[in-house]
């Protein structure tokens, strides 16, 4: 009896305003919670919380003085700081939004926001944006501001964004005195260069066990992963397929690419670049701090291989927002505009820790630290990129994906099989995508 | 149900009737025998129904919803089950793993510990020593302990190979090798576990008095006579809890195969609890993975049923 | 003539015990090895928690870097707020620990020794909740502690942790164990249950409370699902959550975590080694004889 009245209460406390709310006054708290705290009553003391995955001491102190910030503008909000590792804020946050526990500012991925977006994990932007000229929205790039939209509103603002570009190790092309990757590589002429730094037990490239991975090569040569719409997969047409079949050869036929020996580790790819054993891995420029401080030689980047694509590499970021249940939403803006308004991120691009979102600041950022020579590539390669489209239930059917391909990196199963096999199941999970789009509508 | 086999023939003489209320003496007896039962309870079981029993009994319940956390849940019956057993073949996969590591890291488990066991109890100085270094590895956080074993298990260099090497064995690419993956998970589970049956082994061998000993030895017992009839009978309530726990625990393995695979490679250490992680925290699916919790209760509970009847054969409570 | 015998017997005494000696050695050398491997991964966390973070993955096959980097304690102690997750890492623990032998052996009595209405289906209903993996229902005690107003508090921490089946169950089929006989005679001489069971019964249990002592102080030191959800503001994390801390988005930093695991599992080697003794403690029922 307790049991059931216990559950009885979730099954009505997550009901009360739970459809996404679409209300484009800024002041208005949904879920019929009081309204004395009405718009113009800023004097009284507001304590906004906003979660954010870190990774080291440094990175914590770089977002609680960004935090601080707010406080200087507004004396009456203060920002409480909180955070988690990576993995451990994913798997907290839904259980936070469940309870009604959630953070204020929420901190969210592009490759995640399809997921908590159509679920009303987000409150839309732009009314607050609108109100905001300040705020120059303009200045932001274009495409990162579109991977963190949803149904053409914007949900989250961007504080990096980042292509995925190749990384390579001077030293190891030197040494064998193999040419450097340049601008304008075609397929063949990485082969050749992953041919040639292949030795001594070195490799020309790592690949790491994912669909991102893949998804570049796959745009390279023409191809997709799905349609437009994201109603059909179209991963076993000729296109993908052939360059999936590329990557496999580099394992299986040219020997070119370094065998997986962790596949739970994700950072395994990684990590083979910093022993300086691989010449080539693709990555973004999100991780230029971790090169600079764990790699013992010399490295620059390179556009990634092209076959003839328009597009070839994906881009993704991700940024802050607010919480629809939030009982302080115009709070949490005026805090979101300081952290991601100009000033905010010439501070963000001092501390070299992400490639900014705001193209005015670029420029602090390569003066911070100018690591890889070939920064200017970071913004050339944005302009020539599209964000990874994501659906609904990505986390479900990025995993599949990747379970199925394991199959041709570890057991050298022929591609064709292995990608029709993903067609039977990526299409039921569209459809299901595409069920759940139609219902939250 | 009735009554549990080893709590049979507990009761002193005058209370031989089994049932509950029956004369009036005999029920004032009883009822303050009773009365203390729940008193003695109180304590703990307060907790345990409002901590533990109460979130066990609305995860079942949800198992009948569709929750996808960020939405309130919506009844769904039985569609959960029977999504599950006719719609999902990566569930037969996990079952069938699961199976595969239950099968072989419970027998070897309780053959190492009960090895070590007896071992350390033939010594005759330093045991305390050997049995801090035979538990050191439960004292590991899962964490720490799951990422040196990466490293030990690396193909070329790690140290798992390298001993192989010693015996001329060249070992195989352990995490990265679907054959062989779920094997390196169970070994590491039972270097990290092993210590804990082999301390509750040591603790019941201990237990049992010399004199036992002295006499079959007198009647011309050699070891192994001695290990059958006496050791064996007299450490099978501690065997039969090792062996209950181990079973138990084996079914939901998920830190380590989370930790060190992540479930692949090509799912081949995806486990029923990790597969129950991914639909609750990763596809926001908390329905289905209760789930399929409770699908795994029932396998628990049947075999762990199972083990507590046949339990009268050869466990000895006198 | 004498001194022949003499001889002669000891001759016959010393191969039984040469043998027996030759035995032990073996049995020591054997089993020295086998804890050597054993160790093995314990080795390996020191020495890679000394190398220099540079050399982390350049060398992976050597033990030891090029030199000892015992500052990589330092960096790791200062990485994360370990002094406060040790205090609340070492609280929560003792105090789960305490909570849980002491309840769970009264109610281990109450299943083993006492008849009442219901006894036999609630076991089994403790038995039950043993196979709930944790993963289905964190998320309902979450939520549990959220009605409560206890998220980010020690009670979320120790609460749901100290009532687990576990101990009833291992005490209670220890306390089965026990001769009835023993407490048979206390009660006919007037002793009340509970005088039975502290008199008798606890002081007979002392390797079985130990075992679970050390248990459940070790489970919940290093358990970090539950408090990694339940937690938030670093006052009130805990030292398994911390280690998780290393574990970046981009990269693990290996040798600071290795660092905080060796000094992560010192108090429960502490703990381990205190109650090691009364494991040792057999039951002697050297007056029991016949049984």
């Amino acid at each position: 009896m307790l049991a059931l009245a216990f559950s009885l209460s979730i099954l009505t406390a997550c009901g009360s305003g739970s459809t996404p709310s679409n209300t484009s006054s800024g002041g208005q708290t949904s879920g019929g919670q009081s309204t004395e705290k009405a718009q113009g009553d800023t004097e009284e003391k507001v304590q906004l919380r906003w979660m954010m995955w870190t990774g080291s001491d440094e990175e914590k102190k770089v977002w609680e003085n960004l935090a601080s910030k707010v406080t200087e503008k507004y004396p009456n909000i203060t920002v409480k700081f909180e955070t988690d590792t990576f993995s451990s804020y994913w798997d907290k946050l839904p259980a936070l939004i469940a309870s009604g526990s959630a953070p204020d500012i929420v901190s969210m991925q592009s490759l995640r926001m399809p997921t908590f977006a159509t679920r009303g994990a987000l409150e839309p932007l732009d009314p607050y944006i609108e109100k905001t000229p300040d705020f120059k929205i303009e200045n932001f790039d274009k495409s990162i501001l579109e991977a963190l939209s949803w149904n053409g509103k914007v949900m989250a603002i961007p504080y990096d964004l980042g292509p995925y570009i190749l990384y390579y190790n001077k030293d190891l092309f030197d040494k064998y005195g193999v040419p450097y990757p340049d601008e304008n590589m075609d397929w063949n002429s990485f082969l050749e260069r992953a041919k040639g730094t292949t030795q001594d037990g070195n490799y020309g490239f790592v690949l790491r066990n994912v669909i991102d991975q893949v998804v570049p090569w796959i745009w390279g040569n023409g191809g997709d992963y799905m349609n437009e719409d994201a109603t059909k997969s179209l991963m076993h047409e000729p296109k993908a397929a052939e360059a999936v079949q590329f990557l496999s050869d580099l394992f299986h036929k040219h020997k070119v690419a370094m065998p997986i020996t962790d596949p739970g580790n994700e950072n395994f790819y990684r990590e083979a670049f910093y022993s300086g054993k691989v010449a080539m891995y693709l990555d973004g420029p999100w991780n230029f701090g971790n090169v600079r401080a764990k790699a013992n030689f010399e490295w620059d980047i390179a556009p990634v291989p092209n076959n003839g694509g328009k597009v070839n590499t994906w881009i993704a970021g991700s940024g802050f927002g607010i919480f629809p249940k939030s009982k302080h939403k115009e709070e949490a803006w005026k805090a979101i505009s300081v952290m991601m308004g100009e000033e905010g991120f010439e501070y963000l691009a001092t501390t070299g820790r992400a490639f900014p979102a705001r193209s005015t600041s670029i420029e602090t950022f390569q003066k911070a630290d100018p690591r890889p020579a070939g920064m200017d590539l970071v913004t050339k390669a944005a302009e020539k990129s599209k964000p990874l489209a994501v659906t609904t239930n990505w986390q479900e059917t990025q995993l599949m994906i990747n379970r199925e391909l394991d199959k041709i990196w570890f057991n050298n199963e022929p591609v064709q099989e292995v990608l029709n096999n993903i067609q039977k199941q990526f299409d039921p999970l569209l459809e299901k995508h595409q069920q759940i789009l139609s219902s939250s509508k | 149900m009735g009554s549990l086999p080893e709590t049979e023939n507990r009761e002193v003489p005058q209370r031989e009737v089994k049932t509950k209320f029956n004369s009036g003496v005999r029920k004032q007896k009883f009822n303050r025998e009773a009365l203390s039962g729940y008193l003695f309870l109180a304590p703990n079981i307060l907790g345990f129904l409002a901590f533990t029993a109460l979130p066990v009994v609305v995860s079942f319940i949800l198992s009948f919803y569709n929750w996808e956390m960020l939405i309130p849940p919506m009844f769904a019956g039985l569609d959960n089950f029977k999504n599950l057993f006719f719609n999902d073949p990566l569930f037969l996969l996990v079952i069938k793993n699961t199976l595969y590591y239950v099968g072989v890291y419970v027998p070897f488990n309780i053959v190492v510990a009960m090895i070590l066991a007896l071992w350390l109890c033939t010594l005759t100085k330093g045991v305390a020593i050997y049995r801090t270094l035979f538990f050191l590895p439960v004292l590991a956080p899962t964490v720490a302990a799951a990422f040196i074993w990466k490293f030990m298990f690396e193909p070329k260099v790690g140290f798992v190979n390298t001993f192989l090497g010693w015996f001329g064995v060249s070992g195989p690419n352990w995490l990265g090798d679907p054959d062989f993956a779920m094997l390196a998970i169970i070994i590491m589970s039972v270097w990290k576990m092993v210590g804990y049956n082999m301390v509750i082994f040591i603790a019941g061998i201990q237990s049992i008095p010399a004199s036992l000993y002295e006499a079959a030895k007198i009647d011309g017992a050699n070891s192994w006579d001695r290990f059958i009839h006496i050791t064996l009978p007299m450490i099978s309530p501690a065997l039969f809890f090792g062996v209950v726990m181990t079973v138990i625990t084996s079914f939901q393995v998920f830190d380590q195969a989370y930790i060190m695979t992540g479930g692949g490679p090509a799912n081949a250490t995806n486990t029923i609890v990790m597969y129950i992680y991914e639909n609750g925290f990763q596809y926001f699916k908390m329905g289905y993975a209760s789930s399929i919790a409770w699908v795994l209760f029932g396998v628990i509970f049947a075999v762990t049923m199972v083990q507590m009847k046949v339990q009268k054969k050869w466990v000895n409570y006198d | 003539m004498s001194q022949a015998a003499d001889l002669k017997a000891m001759k016959t005494i010393r191969p039984k015990t040469a043998k027996k000696t030759i035995l032990m050695l073996l049995s020591y050398t054997a089993l020295s090895f086998l804890a050597f491997l054993m160790v093995m991964p314990f080795i390996i966390m020191i020495a890679t928690a000394l190398k220099p973070e540079n050399e982390l993955f350049s060398n992976p096959g050597a033990l030891l870097g090029s030199k000892l980097a015992w500052e990589n304690f330092t960096y790791a102690w200062n990485y994360i707020p370990f002094g406060r997750f040790f205090i609340n890492s070492i609280f929560v623990s003792l105090t789960v620990t305490i909570l849980e032998v002491l309840t769970s052996s009264l109610a281990a009595y109450a299943f083993a020794r006492l008849r009442f209405p219901g006894r036999d289906l609630l076991f089994y209903l403790y038995l039950g909740t043993l196979m709930i993996p944790a993963q289905v229902t964190i998320v309902p005690q979450f939520i549990l502690m959220n009605q409560f107003g206890w998220v980010d508090t020690y009670q979320a921490l120790i609460l749901p942790a100290a009532f687990t089946a576990f101990g009833t169950f291992l005490l209670r089929q220890f306390f089965l164990t026990i001769p009835f006989e023993l407490e048979e005679s206390a009660r006919i001489d007037g002793c009340s249950r509970f005088g039975t069971y502290f008199r008798i019964i606890l002081p007979l249990s002392k390797p079985a409370l130990a075992t679970l002592g050390v248990f459940a102080f070790v489970t919940q030191w290093n358990s970090f699902f539950w408090p990694l959800v339940i937690t938030s503001s670093d006052e009130m994390k805990v030292l398994s959550v911390g280690l998780k801390m290393f574990q970046g988005i981009y990269g693990t930093e290996w040798h600071l975590m290795m660092a905080a695991s060796a000094i992560v599992i010192i108090p429960s080697v502490i703990v381990f080694g205190v109650l090691q003794r009364y494991l040792v403690e057999g039951i002697q029922l050297t007056g029991m004889g016949g049984r």
